[in-house]
């Protein structure tokens, strides 16, 4: 005998493609999501900029 | 990644060469490791991580150093192993050897670093494959050991569910390659670190500017240099906004100080330029002065030297008269130097021509002697030729004799001839004799025969006619009828026909003997006359040897022969005289001719030598002549010299000659002297007057002493005002350009400053450094992501595991010092709580544990470009739960098998061994090693891609058809099954005749336990 809990947090079916959804976004798009989550505020242009370009550095040569 | 093949040699228990074909396990699903404690299951799966990573699968195992339990020589040590990596179709291949074993040192590295002897070498057929190797980035990841321990040591399996965030971090970077995003974190931080030092470099400077700042009392109002002052000490803190206007000011005040000190001194200066004025001009009038002084003493001194030079040239000027007289004398005595000249050029030619006379005298001798020797010589030739006047007619009388001589050879050669023919005509005589006298002997002979014949034809006739008679018959002849003597036929009677022939041959003969005779009449007519022919030559030719007075003499051939041959003979001796006669004669008539061509020459040079004679006597008379004139002239020039000798003379003109250059040196020395008197003079005077005149000009002389102390005075002034304003130079221009660079770098500064606030925020939020915040890196934010993708997973299994009471969730950190992000927590839905993982039981542990392996599986798979994980290694672990759990558990592994996924389990835990049908079975020998078998090969033939449903039934039926005799085994299949609702499916999809085959060999053995 066995009692079972209805699980309404379960149930909610919490969507497994959660990380392709990470997935599909770029780098900076991350960075700028996590600057605002940490900073209460968005990234500026400059800093936008700045970090395009050494994200582009860096996975350039990753790929290398 | 799937290992198809594993070979082992001296590893572990495995001594001898093992072979353990790991493809028969198929390419999912479940399998089993099991045997007894310690006969080698866990040995294998180290096996295969030493081949791919050179370390065992747990830390606290050592390496194959335990081969060293092998007790028996053994081959050595070396694992290989197939594997087939990705859904790549060819096989890759691999052998591990250690390095050779040393006394003294471990067979193996303790760092586990990769030896050097690994080869990794693609398959020969596949040769694009270990390109394809190197090349795929997630195919080198895939090759690391990934998983959390699994060995059953206590805590170990939990590794990964309790790792901190920076050990998790490590396991995720691997696995999602969030690499970049932890290099871009060194990468903000480092332009952080560098802008930071960029700002203190410039607050050194900016500092070192202020410092540099110069100023003296008054310079500026007090209150600035005050305010100031302590800006300067504080440096680079000051803010430009409080430097700016003070810098400003204190620039004005020196500007301002710097123009006052300019105008004071260029007052002073045009002060004194006035004064120096005034003082050169009173200088001037001093000199004017004292120069007149000076110019008229001077004239004062020439006027004596010019009457001095006036007296002295007076007296001079009788002296060109006397100067005149001495030119004349001077002339008379170089016309005398002139006559000794004109003598010895007289004298030399005078000794020229008496040479020449004598010179022409002795060439005329010497030709008189020639001309009388070759006189001698042309008498000679005279002589000579006169004797070789006769060789002409005797040349004459030669070719007569020549020619008759050749006549006389003619007629000999015409006698040989002719007694030649004579000869020949007595010979032919002789043959015609001869041929006459046999002809007629022939005649003779043929007569003979034919009268024979004639003769005995006619005796024949009677015979012949007696043959034909027979008595009866009257005779022709006689009439007698009675024959009583019948002539009788001779035997050889001749016939009428050879009669014949010999006639005709009997009157050839005669013919013959007529032509012979005829011939013969001929023959020694020809002699006869070729003998008198001869005889008349031979008289006519050598009348001397055939006539005599005793009459003609015989003429006999040998008599002729010896006569031609001695004539002949003489013939060659006369023509041999004759040739040399001929030849001596020649020789005479060539020198005759040489001769004759000498004379003419000789007497052509005997012309031309008396000609030249001649003209060399006329020649030396002629010069003996102008001799004999020339001598007459010298005697002439001699007697009119007017002195001795021609030393003399050039004595006298050297002294009229030095006569007068002193009298002309001494008249130009007055002139000149009076002439520079004169000039000197007159200059003396001239200046006296021009300075006179100056002097009449000039001011009064001024106080030259007061003026120029004043001017000292001015000069001190002057210089002093130029000290100031140089030091106030020198203080404002360099503050001057200190404060432009003031100005610049605080505007560089600011920007400087601007931008480090920005890049310190982007650095410190991506290395989790913000103040007041949880410390959560980029990186790991990225990764919660990730671990919140594979809770989802995990959570799933997890929840199915433990019933539904425990879910994982990532939580914040516990407190704010430490990098956080990826920590996990679990809530317990029994009783709502949220608590940490660290409080979970053994089992529970276990069982989250393995649901975080089983998700992060997923996750890692399912990630775009992520690492695909075809085999699983479950080592132990399942000891510590309970049947219940072990259920739960084994349900969630069998759930993973889905794809192309294969999934070992190592354990003795009995229940899963009733469970898992592909078992590897692990025996320990006594003898050391351990044998293996699998127990899959049951089913070679089983497809390995069924649906499940499918695949229950097909094993089913299998057994079914194989039933021989392992009854034992297929009852634990059966069991199992059964335990899968086998049952259920067998009622659902098969069709009645198969599922009662089925149900009658299953049902049965139900009861069974």
């Amino acid at each position: 005998m066995r009692l079972d809990y209805d699980n309404r947090r379960t149930r909610a079916a919490e969507t497994p493609d959660a990380a392709a959804l990470a997935e599909s976004k770029t780098p900076l798009e991350h960075f700028a999501a996590f600057y605002e989550a940490q900073n209460g505020q968005p990234l500026s242009d400059e800093q936008a900029a700045f970090c395009q370009s050494l994200i582009e550095d860096i996975w350039k040569e990753d790929e290398a | 990644m799937r290992p198809l093949k594993l070979t082992l040699s001296a590893f572990g228990p495995y001594a001898a060469k093992t072979v353990l074909d790991l493809a028969q396990l198929g390419r999912g699903g479940l399998y089993l490791v099991t045997g007894d404690t310690g006969a080698g299951k866990t040995t294998l799966f180290d096996a295969i991580t030493y081949a791919l990573y050179d370390h065992s699968s747990g830390g606290v195992r050592k390496g194959p150093c335990s081969a060293a339990s092998t007790p028996s020589p053994a081959p050595p040590p070396s694992w290989s192993w197939n594997l087939r990596c990705g859904g790549s179709a060819a096989p890759s291949a691999a052998t591990r050897i250690p390095p050779p074993e040393s006394p003294g040192r471990g067979l193996y590295h303790r760092k586990g670093r990769r030896l050097p002897h690994l080869r990794r070498r693609p398959s020969a057929r596949h040769p694009g494959q270990g390109r394809h190797r190197r090349r795929g980035g997630h195919h080198r990841a895939g090759l690391q050991p990934v998983l959390p321990d699994r060995h059953d040591r206590q805590g170990q399996f939990t590794r990964l569910l309790n790792a901190s965030t920076e050990e998790r971090s490590k396991i995720f970077r691997k696995l999602f390659r969030t690499q970049p995003y932890q290099r871009l974190q060194e990468r903000l931080q480092a332009e952080n670190a560098a802008l930071t030092r960029q700002r203190e470099e410039q607050s050194v400077r900016i500092g070192q500017l202020l410092s540099g700042l110069s100023w003296a009392e008054g310079d500026a109002d007090e209150a600035v240099l005050d305010e100031l002052a302590p800006l300067c000490e504080a440096g680079g803190q000051a803010s430009p906004e409080a430097v700016l206007p003070l810098l400003d000011a204190l620039l004005a005040g020196q500007e301002q100080a710097l123009s006052a000190a300019t105008a004071a001194r260029t007052e002073a200066e045009a002060e004194l330029d006035k004064l120096q004025q005034t003082l050169g001009r009173a200088e001037q009038a001093e000199k004017l002065r004292l120069e007149l002084t000076a110019a008229q003493t001077r004239q004062d001194a020439l006027r004596p030297v010019l009457d001095a030079a006036e007296a002295e040239a007076a007296r001079h000027a009788g002296d060109s008269a006397a100067l005149d007289a001495l030119a004349g004398k001077l002339e008379r005595a170089k016309s005398n130097l002139a006559a000794f000249d004109g003598l010895d050029s007289l004298e030399k030619k005078l000794s020229a021509a008496r040479d020449a006379a004598a010179l022409e005298n002795a060439r005329a001798e010497k030709r008189r002697a020639a001309l009388g020797q070759l006189d001698g010589e042309l008498t000679a030739l005279e002589q000579s030729l006169a004797a070789l006047g006769g060789a002409e007619a005797e040349n004459v009388s030669l070719e007569a004799r020549a020619e008759q001589l050749a006549r006389r050879e003619t007629a000999l050669a015409q006698l040989a001839q002719s007694l030649a023919e004579g000869q020949r005509r007595g010979q032919a005589a002789r043959q015609a004799q001869e041929r006459y006298l046999l002809a007629d002997g022939a005649k003779e002979r043929a007569h003979a025969l034919r009268d024979h014949l004639e003769r005995a034809f006619l005796n024949a006739q009677a015979g012949l006619l007696a043959e034909g008679l027979t008595d009866g018959t009257p005779c022709p002849v006689c009439g007698s009828t009675h024959h009583p003597k019948r002539a009788v036929l001779p035997a050889e009677a001749p016939t009428q026909a050879r009669v014949d022939a010999a006639r005709q041959s009997a009157d050839e003969a005669d013919r013959a003997a007529q032509e012979a005779s005829a011939a013969a009449a001929k023959a020694v007519a020809a002699d006869r006359e070729a003998k008198a022919t001869l005889r008349r030559d031979a008289e006519a030719l050598l009348p001397e040897r055939f006539t005599s007075p005793e009459g003609p003499v015989k003429l006999t051939v040998s008599l002729l022969k010896t006569a031609l041959a001695e004539e002949s003979e003489a013939l060659h001796a006369a023509q041999e005289a004759l040739d040399k006669a001929q030849k001596q004669n020649a020789a005479a008539l060539a020198a005759k001719a040489r001769q004759e061509d000498e004379r003419q020459k000789k007497t052509a040079q005997r012309s031309a030598l008396e000609a030249e004679a001649r003209a060399s006597a006329e020649e030396a008379a002629r010069q003996s002549a102008s001799a004999k004139a020339l001598e007459a002239q010298c005697a002439e020039a001699r007697a009119a010299l007017p002195a001795a000798d021609r030393e003399e003379a050039r004595r006298a003109l050297a002294g009229l000659e030095n006569e007068r250059c002193a009298l002309r040196a001494g008249m130009d020395a007055a002139a000149s002297a009076l002439a520079r008197a004169r000039q000197d003079y007159a200059a003396a005077e001239a200046a006296v007057t021009a300075l006179t005149a100056q002097q009449t000009e000039a001011d009064e002389a001024a106080d030259l002493p007061a003026l120029e102390s004043q001017r000292d005075a001015l000069t001190a002034r002057r210089t002093a005002l130029a000290a100031q304003e140089k030091a106030l130079t020198a203080r404002l221009l360099p503050n001057r350009k200190a404060a432009d660079l003031y100005r610049q770098h605080a505007a560089a500064r600011a920007e400087l400053e601007r931008r480090w606030q920005w890049v310190n925020a982007l650095a410190s939020t991506a290395g989790g450094t913000l103040s007041s915040k949880q410390k959560i890196r980029l990186e790991a934010y990225i990764q919660m992501n990730y671990l919140d993708a594979i809770l989802v997973h995990a959570n799933t299994r997890l929840m199915q595991m433990t019933a539904g009471q425990y879910e994982l969730e990532r939580v914040g950190a516990e407190n704010q010092r430490s990098q956080s992000g990826l920590d996990l927590g679990v809530i317990d839905h029994y009783n709502g709580t949220r608590r940490s993982v660290k409080t979970l039981s053994g089992g529970e542990s276990f069982k989250a544990s393995l649901a975080l392996a089983l998700g992060l599986s997923d996750e890692v798979q399912s990630a775009a470009g992520g690492i695909r994980l075809d085999t699983l290694f479950l080592d132990e672990g399942f000891g510590s739960l309970d049947d219940e759990s072990l259920e739960q558990a084994i349900r969630v592994l069998a759930g993973l098998t889905e794809g192309d996924r294969l999934v070992g389990i190592i354990s003795h835990v009995a229940a899963l061994k009733e469970r898992i049908d592909k078992q590897v079975v692990v025996k320990k020998a006594r003898s050391g090693g351990a044998r293996w078998r699998s127990l899959c090969d049951c089913f070679p033939s089983l497809p390995h891609r069924l649906p499940s449903q499918g695949r229950v039934f097909q094993k089913v039926f299998c057994l079914l058809r194989r039933e021989d005799g392992r009854t034992s085994l297929t009852s634990v299949l059966i069991f199992r099954y059964l335990q899968l609702n086998a049952v259920c499916l067998l009622k659902k999809s098969l069709s009645s005749v198969v599922r009662g085959r089925a149900l009658s060999y299953i049902l049965p053995r139900l009861r069974t336990p």
